[in-house]
């Protein structure tokens, strides 16, 4: 977490504001290699086993990512893809399975993967995409 | 999540430290004037006002009126709308990466 907003007062409300960016990070250590780890994002048939149906995946710059999750897609676009070390693409949430209807902004999602003493340190960010760009691919 | 762009806009605008000086100077005395605000920051009436111009845009405060006499007043549900899309989006991440650790260990099992 990057941003706390802690209630200081009574009884009024009041805000410490400690806002740096809007990125959620999350970081872990997998115990299995770079490239098996690799597999577990770009193979269709293991991405589906933990972040969402598959639907289309093309692992590589402007490639298409369409997941189907429970009760609504997500569809984006593949930004970066260095195999055992990066993967980002945008993407956002269509509402129904092939109703093309926005219910969410675009968010930028970055896979980095490094070596690590335990496997391998898989550390994800999501954050918004800036409006000015966020139509493109997605 | 129909918050998305609304959370840019708050995080863009809390990204200043004036802005978020101006943020807490609001909660901890109430609603003040461009003037109230300039006295209490150290910062030009014109910067006060550029400020709250941002702010106001992101939904964070606003004012009852216009012009020199306005008082301003902190609307921070946005905030709050803004802290859930974190929370969200997080806890979300937190359950894929357990399903992936699962995954992994099946995989190799």
């Amino acid at each position: 977490m990057v941003a706390a907003f802690q209630c200081v007062g009574n009884p009024s409300v009041a805000y410490d504001v400690e806002v740096r960016d809007e990125r959620v990070t999350r970081s872990v250590v997998l115990p299995a290699g770079r490239d098996e780890v690799w597999a577990t994002l770009t193979r269709p048939e293991e991405l589906s086993a933990w972040l969402g149906e598959v639907m289309e995946l093309e692992p590589e710059p402007g490639g298409a990512i369409v997941l189907r999750e429970l009760g609504s897609m997500r569809r984006g676009m593949v930004e970066a893809a260095e195999p055992g070390r990066i993967l980002s693409f945008r993407w956002r949430r269509l509402a129904g399975a092939g109703v093309s209807l926005e219910v969410g902004g675009a968010t930028r999602v970055t896979f980095v993967l490094e070596a690590d003493p335990g496997g391998t340190r898989l550390t994800v960010t999501e954050e918004p995409v800036p409006l000015a760009t966020a139509g493109l691919g997605a | 999540m129909s918050g998305d762009r609304q959370v840019h806009e708050v995080f863009s605008a809390l990204s200043d430290p004036t802005r978020r000086a101006v943020i807490r100077s609001l909660s901890e005395d109430g609603p003040s004037t461009v003037t109230e605000l300039a006295g209490r920051l150290p910062v030009t009436r014109q910067a006060v006002t550029k400020h709250l111009e941002a702010l106001e845009e992101a939904g964070l405060v606003a004012s009852d009126a216009r012009g020199r006499g306005a008082r301003f007043r902190l609307t921070p549900r946005p905030m709050t709308e803004a802290m859930r899309w974190m929370a969200d989006v997080g806890g979300e991440w937190d359950e894929r990466l357990e399903a992936l650790r699962t995954h992994l260990a099946r995989r190799r099992g």
